[in-house]
């Protein structure tokens, strides 16, 4: 019993809608939907590409 | 026999002056006792313009306090273990993103430093560089509700006010009952604990509260580094950099669309951009 609570924990918090919050650092994660791109805490555009958010800040 | 009613009325008299100076000392005592006591409350604090959840960089912070001021702190290289990546990319829950560039932290943090008897904030942020604003203590219309609820060995009580565009709800206790909080929310009988809009994409969660303390934490002014220039500017100046900084990005995100031949972009939206829109 205690086992089968153990493991019913673990796929409730595994759930993405518990995950909440998360870096996502590797780009290959990102969709292609344009996300706000923000330089030392201006906010620079829209961007739809790692690269792009960087050059935005450049 | 006059000999010794003169000296009974010398006594008497030394004796009433004596329990007078002694009730004035207590007083003083007491009042010195409470002004010097001093708290600190340490939070976390989540801030994600536009991803309609929390879902930012979880700074610590914290909030030092005594009777007369508080000084509050986030963003600082000393409270984070693991500084941030010079750029990091942030998923809510929505399908939003955002990608922030530059070092989270800094030698001194983001501060807000609040003074009673001079009804003043003082604070300090990133915005390309550091800048530094003074400003008659903002006048927030709290709500206070009935409902309460447990934060830590708090009972706190439910408040509603609007700030700068956006609606919080706070969480203050009574059983320290001075006007601060985190950030630049304050002006409720308890200290809040707790504080969030209500996408929370400012989101302010409470840790743990020492008070009275020993921490020797200062409750300072704003510090600064010592490259930056002295002087404070107004929150009006504020408000034109962020209007500013929002018509800039568009010109840009236009200039971008026609290169690439695609659709021209919609206009920002104010306060998805920003945690204080003045709108």
């Amino acid at each position: 019993m205690k086992k089968v609570l153990i493991l019913a924990a673990i796929g409730i918090f595994s759930f993405p809608s518990f995950a909440g919050s998360k870096i996502v650092k590797n780009a290959s994660n990102l969709k292609e939907a344009d996300f706000a791109v923000y330089c030392d805490g201006v906010y620079a555009g829209q961007a739809s590409t790692v690269q792009e958010a960087l050059d935005m800040c450049n | 026999m006059l000999k010794a009613m003169l000296h009974f009325i010398f006594i008497s008299y030394n004796f009433l002056i004596m329990k007078q100076f002694c009730i004035l000392l207590f007083f003083s005592l007491m009042n010195f006792t409470l002004q010097a006591q001093k708290g600190i409350a340490y939070y976390g604090q989540i801030k994600s313009p536009g991803m309609r959840s929390a879902s930012g960089p979880d700074l610590n912070a914290y909030l030092v306090f005594n009777q007369e001021h508080s000084y509050y702190v986030t963003a600082k290289d000393s409270l984070e273990k693991d500084l941030y990546d010079n750029q990091s990319i942030f998923k809510g829950n929505n399908e939003q993103q955002v990608a922030y560039n530059g070092g989270k932290t800094t030698r001194y943090g983001q501060q807000v430093y609040y003074n009673r008897d001079k009804d003043s904030l003082w604070w300090s942020q990133r915005f390309r560089g550091n800048i530094y604003i003074a400003e008659e203590r903002p006048i927030i219309e709290w709500k206070l509700q009935s409902e309460t609820k447990e934060i830590g060995n708090f009972k706190a009580h439910k408040a509603i006010g609007n700030f700068r565009g956006r609606t919080y709800t706070a969480w203050y206790t009574l059983q320290i009952p001075l006007p601060y909080g985190p950030w630049k929310l304050q002006g409720l009988p308890g200290l809040i604990l707790e504080a969030y809009d209500q996408k929370k994409e400012m989101y302010l969660y409470f840790k743990n509260v020492e008070y009275p303390t020993t921490n020797e934490a200062p409750i300072s002014q704003v510090r600064r580094p010592g490259g930056d220039p002295d002087g404070w500017q107004t929150i009006q100046d504020f408000e034109k950099m962020e209007r500013k900084s929002l018509v800039k990005a568009y010109n840009s995100m236009v200039l971008r669309a026609e290169k690439k031949g695609t659709e021209k972009p919609k206009k920002p939206v104010f306060q998805e951009i920003y945690i204080e829109s003045f709108e």
